[in-house]
């Protein structure tokens, strides 16, 4: 069953501006993208998104090793700063309660391909998807 | 057939199944898929012409992976954003 679809504030007016904006098409499709999210919320296995606490661990345990060749400015210390200070906020929250990122192409006024990116809470006491974040992300397909 | 399988941002197999003579033709196409889509960026060649390439599901993961990489790192403030909407927003429909 999916699970019911919520926003903070501000993730919805991201939500509201973008459909406004980018047309009709562009709306059904992420209306349709966010319903299918939201059911995907209690798979465990769903490779639609990824944990953002697991990376975030990932990033900081191989923050010293040959990962940080590759990530060099992922890695610098102003963002591993941030991201501990999320990690706070992340983890003090009680389980079971996890925080998801996903990302997928869309088409903008019907013609240019896009990514949007979404950041969202999974809250499985209620049965809730919280979306934080949904933003364009890189274009090109 | 969930209603998500009649969405477009979906592709579900089972939709093409009318065009198979029987369920067992359909079922041997369905593993057959399932074997090629194990392995990354293999090309899906149609009339001579490639439209797209296979992605596996871990494949799909190391994808998102580079993306919320990429993603945070071009932008670091979004990591402020975040705290700043699960500690002050309210929660909407």
């Amino acid at each position: 069953m999916a699970y019911e679809i919520k926003y903070y504030s501000t993730a919805k007016k991201e939500l509201v501006y973008l459909c406004e904006t980018y047309g009709q098409t562009f709306t059904a499709e992420l209306t349709e993208w966010l319903k299918f999210l939201a059911a995907e919320a209690n798979k465990k296995d769903s490779s639609a998104s990824i944990d953002v606490l697991e990376f975030f661990d990932d990033v900081e345990r191989l923050s010293d090793t040959s990962w940080k060749k590759q990530w060099e400015r992922f890695c610098n210390a102003t963002l591993l700063e941030k991201l501990r200070a999320i990690k706070v906020v992340l983890t003090k929250r009680c389980p079971p309660w996890e925080m998801r990122y996903s990302s997928a192409h869309f088409r903008l006024l019907g013609q240019i391909p896009h990514e949007v990116d979404a950041f969202y809470m999974i809250d499985h006491t209620k049965h809730q998807i919280i979306f934080a974040r949904i933003a364009l992300g890189d274009g090109g397909a | 057939m969930s209603d998500l399988t009649q969405q477009h941002r979906v592709i579900n197999l089972d939709s093409f199944k009318h065009f198979f003579p029987s369920d067992d033709a359909f079922n041997q196409f369905g593993q057959a898929f399932v074997q090629a889509m194990e392995f990354d960026f293999r090309p899906i060649v149609h009339n001579d012409r490639i439209i797209g390439s296979t992605l596996s599901a871990e494949g799909t993961k190391e994808v998102l992976y580079g993306r919320i990489a990429k993603r945070i790192s071009e932008k670091p403030e979004i990591l402020d954003e975040l705290v700043d909407r699960i500690e002050n927003d309210d929660i909407v429909d």
